[in-house]
Formats: C-alpha cells, structure tokens, sequence
C-alpha cells in the first residue's frame, strides 16, 4: 500500500525519539507530538540550512468545520505555522498535529516520488483533489487507487494512522480487533481499542479496515530482514 | 430544470470565494500549504473553501490574534 514503506521507515529510524510510553499501561505505546514537533523541527532545519527555524501550533475555529488542520510554509520565514481546529478533542488534536508534522517532513524531504506539488494558483484544483480523495479515504474504499499525482494530504493521513499504532503494539491490536471486537466478546467495541490508545475511533477504525491487514505483511518483512 | 435563484446565488458566491482563495494564495506567497479534511463527516468542496478563506482572511487581518496551542521554541 501506497505509504507504509514509508511509515515504517519513519517508525523504525526514530523508535526511542516519536514514542512514548502510555504512563497507565508502560507495554502501550503512543506517538507524542511534541516529541514530533521537535524531530521534525531538527530535521526542517537541517534540509532548509535555518538554524533558527520553529514550528508554532495556533488555533483557530474554522467555520465550517469542514477543515481539522492546516499548515503555512512561507519560503524565507524562520516559523512554520500549523493551524489547528479550536473545536477537536485530544485524541483528534494530537491526531491532527501529528498529520501536519509528517506532512511537512514529507514534503521537505521530497521523500515522496511523484508527490502533486500545487503553487499557489492552484489551490482550488489541489483542494478539489484532496477532498475527493479524503471521501473515499472516509467511505473506507479499498478500491481507491491513488494515481501518480495523488493527494499528498490523502498520503499523510494513511501515514500517521498507521504510525497511531506503533509497531510494538501492531499483534495486540489485531488481537484485540479479531478476538474481542470482530467476535463480539466481552463487549469490546472499537471506542474501547481507541480509547487504549488515545486514538479518534474513527481512526481506529480506519486503521483496521483499511491498513492493519497490509501493515502486518510489512512488520514480517521487517522482522525477516531482520532476523 | 433551470437552476433556482439560490442555486445560482450559490455558484456566484462560491466562485467569489474562489477567486478571493487563489488571489489571497499568490498574494501571501506560501510555498505550500497542507490541510486535513475532516476524516470523519462528509463535507463539499464549497465548505472547504470558505474555511480556507476564513483562516488566510483572519491572518491577513491579525496575524498576532491567534491563540497558540504549543510551540518549539525555547526546547
């Protein structure tokens, strides 16, 4: 699948630096954004030559409610600005702010081979393709085929869903997702497996129908590379 | 069917919006900009717009007026 080459090479070259330990349960692992924020800020300032670059989280009430996040790069600025729906959640906000961190590493990088780059004429053709993507990506449409010069927003998002359930804890999920869930024991539901890992349920969800299944082939690779 | 007044009161005020969006665009300069669209409810691309718009409009206005969340500087 389009991008979890890539969330696993971020999960695995930053392992001890983008997790954290969930203090109720230590065997948990979550992405911690301001571990990200500062990873990623090291990392701008290295390929953009600033050594003063920051990167700045603001809020602001989108009146539509349409958009969860956005984020600024003005060229010859030292701050990146991110922009945060006012009205989400923790779990959302951290899920958002986490989307536009990777975001920017991705972009900055050009890690991305044929990633859409759009300037700023073009934003209503780069809004019109990422909200088409962003509904199939909600309708959990497995058929969706991103073309050569897919949406580096639609990219992201699958990203940072799969980075939400850390590779450590990836078995568990599946675990708790087949065995509890999918069989409906003990009253299990998907808001219980989000709230474990302060993760939207609508993510959790997400992750399970659209990801998990091809995210574990990658984790076997991994550890028979490694092995 | 033609259209009804509304509908045609609408197509004019999203393709202002529109035109306000790319002028704003180019005028700020950004090199990139990137944004999430609510994952979890349907929404159109009019709507998308018009919160675009809001936020570039507010940081033309008041850039200093924005409450902020968390920051990188200092750590």
């Amino acid at each position: 699948m389009e991008g979890l080459c890539l969330s696993y090479d971020i999960a695995k070259g930053t392992k001890n630096v983008i997790f954290s330990n969930n203090p109720t349960n230590p065997d948990l692992y979550k992405l911690d954004y301001k571990n990200l924020a500062i990873f990623v800020r090291d990392y701008l300032r290295i390929i953009k030559e600033n050594p003063n670059l920051e990167i700045s989280i603001k809020e602001f009430k989108f009146p539509n409610d349409s958009i969860y996040g956005m984020n600024l790069v003005r060229e010859g600025s030292d701050v990146i600005d991110i922009y945060l729906n006012s009205e989400l959640n923790e779990c959302w906000s951290r899920f958002v702010i986490c989307k536009e961190l990777i975001q920017l590493y991705l972009d900055s990088g050009k890690l991305v081979k044929n990633e859409k780059s759009y300037p700023p004429n073009e934003i209503i053709e780069q809004i019109k393709e990422a909200t088409v993507a962003q509904q199939y990506l909600n309708k959990i449409d497995k058929d969706y085929k991103f073309s050569t010069g897919f949406s580096p927003e639609a990219l992201a998002y699958i990203i940072v869903t799969d980075l939400f359930f850390p590779l450590e804890n990836k078995r568990l999920v599946k675990k708790i997702g087949t065995d509890v869930i999918d069989k409906k024991k003990h009253n299990f539901t998907h808001y219980d497996l989000a709230s474990l890992f302060k993760t939207p349920e609508h993510i959790t969800r997400f992750y399970r129908a659209y990801i998990e299944e091809a995210s574990l082939v990658y984790l076997e690779d991994m550890e028979k590379n490694f092995a | 069917m033609n259209p009804t007044i509304s509908q045609i009161q609408r197509q004019s005020k999203s393709k202002e919006n529109a035109n306000k969006l790319r002028e704003l665009a180019i005028k700020n300069n950004y090199s990139s900009v990137r944004f999430l669209i609510a994952p979890d409810k349907l929404v159109s691309e009019e709507a998308v717009i018009e919160d675009v718009l809001s936020l570039f409009e507010s940081i033309s206005n008041n850039p200093l007026a924005f409450k902020e969340f968390y920051s990188t500087k200092n750590i």
